[in-house]
């Protein structure tokens, strides 16, 4: 069926195309709370609230941009408003290890499953985590991270920095225990 | 060995390669399935079913009471109208000319005493007290409404202060005397006496202001002034009532041909300008503006909005605007009449004398009435809203079409230098000064809207509004222009 008519009849009230709308993009979905969340209860806790919020706000969605982007915007502000998006302003990041600038080959991520991948970005501190979702995978520029965040756009840059450069000193020594 | 060497050579990692590694994550992870809760749907089910937990909208409370204060507050001044035409007509007394005029005595009948302007009022004789020994007797005030005649023809109302007080007293020789003031102006005393006739205690309670109204917009009990001995005939006629104001303006958001309805409550201030084309009502001109001052105007009204997707919107609807101002005046060397008329009673109860004391004051007086221009309204306009972020901007301009302009109160004669006039149909002094239609005003604004919820918005719209031509009529030589600015509270439900 038609994207756009499982909408039209999801506005409607139809619960059969609720379903399946929530069929056919939830496993996606989950993989975003996944990335947001600290634990799995709390992905579930996302992505119920996201859901329910975009079955509400079917009706404001305009047929011109992608449905899923607008689906996955709802659920990672949902994710950033149940956790409290000022908490990250003080949170404690600990001691900023220096990290040297590594390089990791495309083979070297290529090696990893998404699950492993996944644990990996959940390894990461909250604040790391958060900015390095928003703008390395959802895209967003600092601009966006900092009024979400509620940090300034130096600290977002910052924080995009450390964390890459975890994540890349994380897969890297993965790899040598893999060789 | 090899992987160590690849770390150590890749210390300079170009922009291109963090690009490069945040884009193959991102495309491991965008189109990864994870594994759903079985029971998430359900779950989500139930959620659907559930009435929305929706955070209290404390601005939306305060936009309410904020609102309706306006409102009772508008509303208590529009109810105040008829008796606010209110003259507060205080004259400030110079003592060192109280001058004893007459002083009469064993006067039978206070009726005799009634000059063509001096109209009688209820009197109450004092009650004698004897008998009564040690025992506590509570004051009785009665207000008795007096009036005079103006030679302007306007009535002159007081309220006079007809006081009977019964004192403890352990003398049963003793025996008291009210007096009973008769007139405008005048102050009612209270007088105990002895057996001998001797004055053993004098209280006087002093009308020092009075008011002057239209007998029509007065409110006084006709009853009891038709009790009295009036050298006129009143007639009772319903108090002056503005028709409810009906609402009317508002702004539309850019949905895809929207119906909008808007609520809105403007206070404002007028800026009125006299102008004198003939070149003769100069002094006219700046003796209005000393003694008229604006105060607060305001706008409620209603209005329907057609919103396109494009963001233009076409509105309309009903306001009613009330423009208010005060008029102040001073006269001097006025000059109070005052009379004092005592009845003494024995111990029986009967009259046995009544003296009466007339004084005159002089003293500045002091005049202050409320004015207004209100009129009734059709705005219609065309608006473009566009969004920015979460609230919207918006903008309107248009016309405003007048049903009905309805004007009351005081200014000075623009024949007579320094006598009062007034606009008000139906008044002894009325000069025919405002149109009934002021035709078409000019209207712009510029508006923020917030959104409650995906019904409501609240707007902050200031605005002005002109009036181009002279609201005055061809035979009054002073054009009167209008401006109105302010700021609009606007709630707007979208069907």
């Amino acid at each position: 069926m038609d994207i756009h008519k499982i909408i039209e009849n999801c506005i409607k009230g139809d619960r059969e195309s609720q379903k399946l709308l929530f069929e056919t993009y939830a496993p996606r979905m989950m993989t975003v709370c996944r990335r947001y969340a600290r634990y799995d209860l709390e992905a579930d806790d996302f992505m119920q609230e996201g859901f329910i919020k975009i079955f509400k706000n079917l009706h404001q969605f305009k047929k011109e941009g992608s449905f899923e982007g607008w689906i996955r915007r709802i659920m990672v502000n949902t994710a950033l408003q149940k956790m409290k998006k000022k908490s990250f302003k003080n949170e404690d990041l600990g001691i900023d290890p220096i990290y040297h600038q590594v390089a990791v080959s495309p083979m070297a991520l290529s090696n990893l499953s998404e699950e492993e991948i996944l644990k990996i970005i959940d390894l990461l501190p909250d604040g790391y985590k958060m900015v390095f979702n928003l703008s390395a995978i959802e895209g967003y520029n600092h601009k966006e991270i900092s009024d979400l965040l509620g940090i300034t756009e130096s600290t977002s840059r910052s924080q995009l920095a450390k964390a890459r450069k975890w994540l890349q000193k994380r897969i890297l020594t993965i790899q040598r225990i893999a060789v | 060995m090899a992987t160590k060497t690849n770390i150590d050579d890749s210390t300079d990692c170009s922009m291109k390669e963090k690009i490069q590694f945040d884009k193959n994550i991102a495309d491991r992870l965008n189109n990864y399935e994870s594994a759903v809760n079985p029971q998430m749907w359900d779950r989500i089910n139930q959620g659907l079913d559930e009435s929305p937990k929706r955070a209290f909208p404390f601005w939306l409370f305060f936009g309410v009471i904020t609102f309706v204060s306006l409102a009772s507050v508008t509303t208590y001044y529009y109810l105040q109208s008829d008796e606010s035409i209110i003259t507060e007509s205080l004259i400030i007394e110079n003592t060192n000319a109280k001058i004893d005029v007459v002083k009469t005595a064993s006067s039978q009948n206070i009726a005799e005493k009634k000059n063509t302007n001096q109209l009688a009022t209820n009197q109450k004789e004092a009650k004698p007290i004897s008998g009564v020994t040690n025992t506590d007797i509570q004051a009785e005030e009665l207000f008795i409404d007096a009036k005079e005649i103006l030679p302007s023809g306007s009535i002159h109302v007081s309220n006079i202060k007809h006081k009977e007080i019964k004192k403890e007293t352990k003398d049963q020789n003793t025996y008291t005397r009210s007096t009973t003031a008769l007139q405008t102006n005048t102050t009612p005393t209270h007088r105990e006496f002895n057996t001998s006739g001797n004055l053993i205690q004098k209280q006087t309670s002093k009308a020092t202001s009075s008011l002057i109204m239209q007998v029509e917009d007065s409110g006084i009990s006709m009853t009891s002034l038709n009790t009295l001995d009036l050298p006129f005939k009143l007639q009772w006629k319903p108090p002056f009532k503005n028709p409810e104001p009906s609402g009317c303006y508002d702004f539309g958001k850019n949905n895809s041909f929207r119906y909008l309805l808007d609520l809105y409550i403007a206070p404002q201030y007028s800026f009125k300008s006299l102008e004198d084309p003939s070149g003769t009502m100069a002094s006219h001109i700046a003796s209005r503006d000393t003694t008229e001052k604006s105060l607060l105007a305001y706008t409620v009204g209603g209005r329907a909005s057609i919103a396109m997707s494009n963001g233009l919107a076409l509105r309309a609807g009903l306001s009613y605007t009330e423009i208010q101002e005060r008029f102040d005046l001073d006269i001097a060397n006025e000059m109070k009449t005052i009379i004092e008329i005592d009845v003494i009673t024995n111990g029986m109860g009967d009259t046995t004398r009544i003296d009466t004391t007339t004084f005159i004051q002089t003293g500045t007086r002091k005049i202050r009435r409320f004015n207004y221009l209100r009129s009734f309204d059709v705005p219609v306009m065309l608006g473009y809203s566009f969004d920015v972020g979460n609230i919207a901007l918006e903008f309107n301009a248009g016309a405003i079409f007048n049903i009905h302009f309805r004007s009351r109160g005081t200014f000075l004669s623009p024949f007579i230098p320094g006598q009062i006039a007034s606009y008000t149909k139906g008044d002894p002094e009325y000069i025919d000064v405002y149109k009934s239609n002021i035709g078409i005003s000019y209207y712009g604004s510029a508006a923020v809207s917030i959104p409650i919820n995906p019904k409501f918005d609240f707007l902050i719209e200031p605005h002005v509004r002109y009036t181009p031509k002279s609201i005055t009529t061809a035979t009054y030589a002073v054009d009167q222009k209008h401006l109105l600015t302010g700021a609009a509270f606007v709630l707007r439900y979208k069907l």
